[in-house]
């Protein structure tokens, strides 16, 4: 807990910063005529404090227990590979979704996504993932008139 | 009565059943909790009449929370925190082969609590109108203070955490262009971020991909109990115990639920605590006491309507959900606040009076379908993910055909993924976002009102009293922090 708290309040501290940074390059204004960076700046510092705390927290609780440490980091930080494959189907999912077309898309993605994340057989993947392309093209786009994107092949 | 000509028009009615019927649908889904379902079948609604798609949004609402019910009392999954009691007494009664009234009591609360907090709203709602009306920007920018440490205080972990996100969240909100100056913020250059970043993406991301990350971590699979669901009806026994905790229930429920920064969650709690302290069998409690399931239930679905009034006469989400809903009335162009009882008062009205028909509409439609939804309990998870990733994928696309959109749900989705891993919550992330815009405009008119004096928030009567109550608040969960962390300094310099 202690490791992660304080590998959350760098981060948290590193917005504030940018976050400042950022604010101080527009028009940040007085109290009485605050402008646009005004209220981003003031963000930014209540943000840089908090995360001060929970560093000092952290930094506190680890000189208060440096052994336990080092028995609870590992296993809670681990990405599990489920999750990278979800994320990763995502993305893709993301960026072939215009040039390729909905459909095309869809029966690829997830195709993948049953055969690596539900651990299907390779004729149920295809048929699932044929069923679900087709079958979710006619709910959205036949019967709730969504407009979903063609793509190359038409469809 | 002006509501229920609002609520019973035809497509009300019809948005009313299908929003209770979808969200008690996915709500009953093993892993998607009450704000996820709502995140997730948001896209739906955008197409709609506000009233309408409100009124839907509402019935998904109520819906999932009835539809955690029964997931925490068939298999003892919680979908939210309102219904981690509901599992306590719940659970219990199922495995001693009451599932069936445990079920129907909840449902029959939630109406008896319904129908009484309605009446209740009825008569507040004309003077909280005209107190409303006395608000200016620094009470709006004290009240959402409150708002805000009232969140955080009640946030899972630790409070400072929950600041730090609701921080995070009003950042979020600052991205696109300035109000006041037509400056854009933070853009980054990117033409899609101008219009600041979409509150659909963003809990889509956070609640549904998110949730969708982190339960594809968890493995085990929850057994679900073999119990005959034939009678469902209470018996004439249960009735004598709940009868009493249903009534203390809605009171509970109704005034913790009028409070910003309650709703449900306190509400539940807060009449658990109560009915264990009174009760005269407190040894029951913890072993199906049927006490201990009627007063909470009711007291949830009361709070989470009560929260309602804040929500639609000051604008002021008191929890996630409202927070979503007014995300939803501001795109579609409704600007929730004080002026809302008077300018819109179909919605105001319609909405409040739709929720006690769902109600009514749960009661009928949940007890027959109950086996079914108990069917729906056994689909595995690794088989609904997909179904639910290809929803959010095609929902959030839809709502503005945007590519960009599905990016910065997959972005929140990784930050919300996160989040759980770090114990971070990100319901005050969601609040802050939402309430940005409000509170950094209250702020600045309020700072120019006063020729930058903070003084003004304190000279105010209103404004002062919601100030104190704020930064008492906060005081009362930093300085134990602090001493703790003291004195742990302290021991250790003295090993």
């Amino acid at each position: 807990m202690t490791k992660d708290d304080r590998f959350c309040a760098l981060i948290l501290l590193g917005i504030a910063i940018a976050t400042c940074l950022g604010s101080a390059r527009h028009v940040v204004g007085t109290f009485n005529d605050p402008g646009p960076g005004f209220f981003p700046m003031v963000l930014g510092i209540v943000l840089g404090l908090l995360s001060f705390i929970i560093l000092a927290g952290g930094i506190v609780a680890k000189r208060a227990d440096p052994g336990q440490e080092s028995a609870e980091r590992c296993g809670r930080g681990r990405v599990s590979r489920e999750a990278l494959y979800v994320v990763a189907s995502l993305v893709v999912f993301g960026f072939a979704l215009v040039p390729l077309g909905y459909i095309l898309t869809t029966l690829v993605v997830f195709a993948v996504l049953l055969r690596l994340v539900a651990r299907l057989t390779w004729p149920m993947v295809v048929g699932g993932a044929a069923a679900l392309a087709l079958g979710s093209y006619l709910i959205f786009v036949t019967l709730l008139g969504v407009t979903l994107p063609q793509g190359l092949l038409g469809f | 009565m002006y509501g229920f000509q609002v609520a019973l028009s035809f497509h009300n009615i019809v948005a009313c059943f299908v929003g209770a019927l979808l969200g008690t649908l996915v709500g009953v889904l093993p892993g998607l909790g009450p704000v996820a379902t709502i995140s997730i079948l948001l896209p739906i609604t955008l197409s709609m009449e506000p009233v309408t798609a409100i009124i839907m949004l509402a019935g998904i609402y109520y819906g999932a929370q009835y539809g955690g019910s029964i997931t925490s009392i068939l298999i003892n999954v919680p979908g939210e925190a309102t219904t981690v009691v509901t599992c306590i007494e719940g659970h219990q009664m199922a495995l001693q082969g009451r599932a069936g009234p445990a079920l129907g009591i909840s449902a029959i609360g939630s109406f008896i609590g319904g129908t009484l907090s309605l009446v209740g709203i009825m008569f507040l709602a004309a003077p909280l109108a005209s107190f409303a009306l006395k608000f200016g920007p620094p009470e709006f920018t004290a009240l959402i203070f409150l708002a805000i440490t009232l969140i955080t205080s009640m946030a899972v972990g630790s409070p400072i955490k929950g600041l730090a996100t609701a921080a995070l969240g009003m950042l979020t909100g600052v991205v696109g262009m300035d109000l006041g100056s037509g400056v854009p913020r933070f853009t980054f250059g990117i033409r899609a971020l101008y219009d600041g970043v979409g509150l659909v993406p963003v809990i889509m991301g956070l609640f549904g991909i998110g949730e969708i990350l982190t339960n594809v971590e968890e493995k085990s699979a929850p057994d679900i109990i073999k119990t005959k669901l034939n009678h469902i009806w209470p018996t004439r026994t249960d009735w004598l115990q709940s009868r009493l905790p249903i009534l203390r229930g809605t009171v509970v429920g109704f005034f913790l639920g009028l409070i910003p920064g309650g709703g449900a969650l306190i509400s539940t709690f807060a009449s658990y605590t109560l009915e264990k302290k009174i009760s005269r069998h407190p040894e029951k409690f913890g072993h199906g006491a049927i006490e201990g399931l009627a007063g909470p239930e009711t007291a949830n679905n009361t709070g989470a309507q009560a929260s309602f009034v804040p929500m639609l006469s000051l604008g002021l989400p008191s929890n996630v959900v409202t927070a979503i809903l007014i995300g939803a009335l501001v795109i579609h162009g409704v600007e929730p606040g004080p002026l809302m009882i008077s300018t819109n008062p179909d919605i105001f009205w319609g909405v409040l009076v739709s929720m006690y028909i769902g109600n009514v509409m749960l009661l009928i439609l949940n007890l027959p379908l109950i086996a079914l939804w108990v069917q729906i309990l056994r689909i595995p998870y690794k088989l609904l993910l997909p179904l639910i990733m290809l929803f959010c994928l095609v929902g959030v696309y839809s709502t503005n055909l945007n590519i960009f959109d599905v990016f910065v749900m997959i972005f929140f989705g990784i930050v919300g993924y996160l989040m759980h891993k770090f114990h971070y919550e990100p319901a005050p992330f969601v609040m802050g976002l939402v309430l940005c815009p409000i509170f950094e405009n209250a702020f600045r008119q309020s700072l120019s009102l006063s020729d930058g004096s903070f003084l003004i928030f304190f000279n105010r009567p209103i404004s002062a009293v919601l100030m104190i109550c704020g930064l008492c608040l906060l005081a009362s969960y930093l300085l134990p922090w602090c001493r703790r962390k003291i004195k742990v300094l302290q021991e250790n310099a003295c090993d």
